[in-house]
């Protein structure tokens, strides 16, 4: 319950990040727009994963590719304008790459806490 | 069983029963109160390290600042002070201009002037290798020497002609490539080294090329398309030896300031008023940072207390089970030495990211030339913001502990029943 409400925030931060927070410059034929596309997508994957990973745990491995996606589709798939002092080379680009890292935080805080599970379910004996 | 054996399965038994491991195991068996814990030792770290971490590299970058920029005054026309520290510092586009007959006059009236040379702004529209407005200068390749030190290869930049031009580093083109803007493709002559400047995000050509922009352009600026070599932007100059850019100055602003409407910027006062402006900068920031340890200090103290409060029949049976109170006690420490230690580490990384990543917004917001993360300030910020993270850490927890413990164990252990 926890692990999904904290993805829940995730996908609507991702999906605030390029619009609203760090917006981009706003024009639809630049790459930045379609950066905005793509991040809008995965937000809701994210979204998508927090909702099943109530009834089946194993999706939240699916965290590790859209955490990985995020930071890719500014950096290298459809990227963000040349133009070193445009609003989304100056915040949208590194604000999703954080958002990324934070997602592979929660992807390693998400096994942790898998584990430790499993660990209690069958506690060693010494 | 032999006595080596049993000397064996003791050291294993002891090693099992390490504080350390003991410590990390209750730490594990409490995911949610331990990244707790350890988050607010992060955030309390973040403004630590950012705090120092900015204050130490300004300044560093700052130091050179004067150097880098290559003259020791400019003049500009009235009013446009401000707009020349942007285009210099941040290179943000800006159109401005005066009558270039000042020009000479200066070069020939005014004494200690060792080099002299002029300069023309321009801002572009639109460019395929912008998608924002970029900051076209205009120079004189003969006189200059503001640009051509920083060329990778000055021969090309002293020889650039009309239809071609030179880059700043941050610039997304390539010596050879072709660049379109005001209709018209010019050829990239040569590249600049990074400069921490404006220069960095600027298109320079020679003063012949932005003259044939605005005679090509009537409408970028109708007053000057007629006869565009009649104007400048501004004049850069560097003192020769015995003179200072003071008097200069003051000298040049005595002769011409009121019939040709300029004003003189000295680079070392725009160094000062921006260390002026750091300086308030970097006070803001280390009252943020001590506030927020003193604050992280106490809500650690706090929050260990709590738990240890949930605890006390665990660490009362502890004791009961032959553990001397300075073991339980060293446990605690150890678990709040281990939370500081992953939550600092975690807050600095974080830090780290977010300084690296967000720099240039940082420095746009600020109003300050280009930042850099040398290595060196990382690493030399890194024990500034891990000592004391980890030192409220590991004594939040003692204190908690001592304050635990004092108590009676059985009376303690029958508090929970």
């Amino acid at each position: 319950m926890k692990t999904s409400l904290i993805l829940l925030s995730s996908a609507a931060i991702l999906c605030a990040t390029p619009r609203w927070l760090f917006p981009i410059c706003g024009v639809v034929a630049m790459d930045c727009h379609r950066t905005l596309v793509a991040e809008t997508w995965l937000a809701a994957a994210l979204a998508a994963v927090a909702g099943l990973r109530l009834v089946w745990h194993p999706v939240a491995h699916l965290l590790l590719p859209i955490a990985v996606l995020v930071a890719l589709f500014p950096l290298f798939i459809t990227g963000v304008c040349p133009g070193r002092n445009s609003p989304c080379h100056l915040g949208t680009q590194p604000a999703l790459i954080v958002l990324a890292v934070l997602l592979l935080c929660v992807y390693a805080a998400t096994l942790i806490g898998s584990a430790n599970a499993r660990s209690r379910r069958s506690p060693e004996l010494h | 069983m032999r006595a080596a054996d049993v000397r064996l399965n003791c050291t294993r038994i002891m090693g099992a029963l390490s504080i350390p491991r003991i410590a990390f195991i209750n730490l594990l068996r409490r995911p949610t109160r331990s990244v707790a814990l350890a988050a607010i030792v992060a955030v309390s770290s973040i403004f630590l390290f950012s705090g120092t971490f900015l204050d130490t590299t300004l300044a560093d970058s700052l130091a050179d600042l004067s150097g880098r920029l290559g003259a020791d005054a400019l003049i500009v026309p009235q009013g446009y002070e401000n707009s020349t520290q942007s285009i210099l510092l941040r290179g943000d586009p800006g159109m401005f201009y005066m009558s270039a007959e000042i020009l000479s006059l200066i070069a020939t009236d005014v004494p200690g002037i060792a080099r002299i040379t002029p300069q023309f702004f321009l801002s572009t529209f639109d460019a395929d290798c912008c998608d924002a407005k970029v900051q076209v200068i205009g120079f004189d390749p003969a006189t200059d020497f503001l640009v051509t030190p920083w060329a990778i290869k000055k021969e090309q930049v002293a020889t650039v002609t009309n239809g071609e031009i030179v880059v700043g580093a941050r610039i997304t083109a390539e010596p050879g490539e072709t660049l379109l803007f005001y209709a018209h493709r010019y050829r990239v002559k040569a590249k600049l080294h990074p400069t921490g400047l404006g220069l960095d995000t600027s298109i320079l050509m020679p003063m012949s090329g932005v003259y044939d922009i605005i005679r090509r352009t009537p409408n970028l600026l109708p007053a000057l398309a007629s006869n565009p070599g009649g104007y400048l932007s501004a004049i850069a100059i560097k003192a020769a030896a015995g003179y200072s850019p003071y008097n200069i100055t003051t000298e040049i602003l005595k002769r011409y300031r009121t019939s040709y409407a300029i004003q003189a910027v000295e680079t070392a006062r725009l160094v000062s008023d921006i260390s002026n402006h750091l300086k308030r900068i970097s006070l803001l920031s280390h009252f943020a940072a001590v506030v927020f340890w003193l604050l992280a200090a106490l809500v650690l103290a706090f929050a260990f207390t709590l738990t240890l409060n949930e605890r006390k029949r665990e660490l009362s049976l502890l004791r009961i089970l032959g553990a001397p109170r300075r073991w339980v006690l060293r446990l605690v420490t150890t678990e709040g030495m281990v939370i500081s230690v992953f939550g600092a580490l975690a807050g600095i990384g974080f830090a780290v990211l977010v300084l690296t990543l967000f720099s240039p917004l940082i420095c746009a917001t600020i109003v300050l030339p280009n930042l850099t993360l040398p290595l060196r300030a990382v690493l030399s910020n890194v024990p500034v913001t891990l000592i004391p993270a980890i030192a409220s850490g590991t004594l939040a927890g003692a204190w908690a502990a001592r304050r635990i413990t004092r108590f009676d164990v059985y009376d303690t252990f029958r508090v929970g029943e």
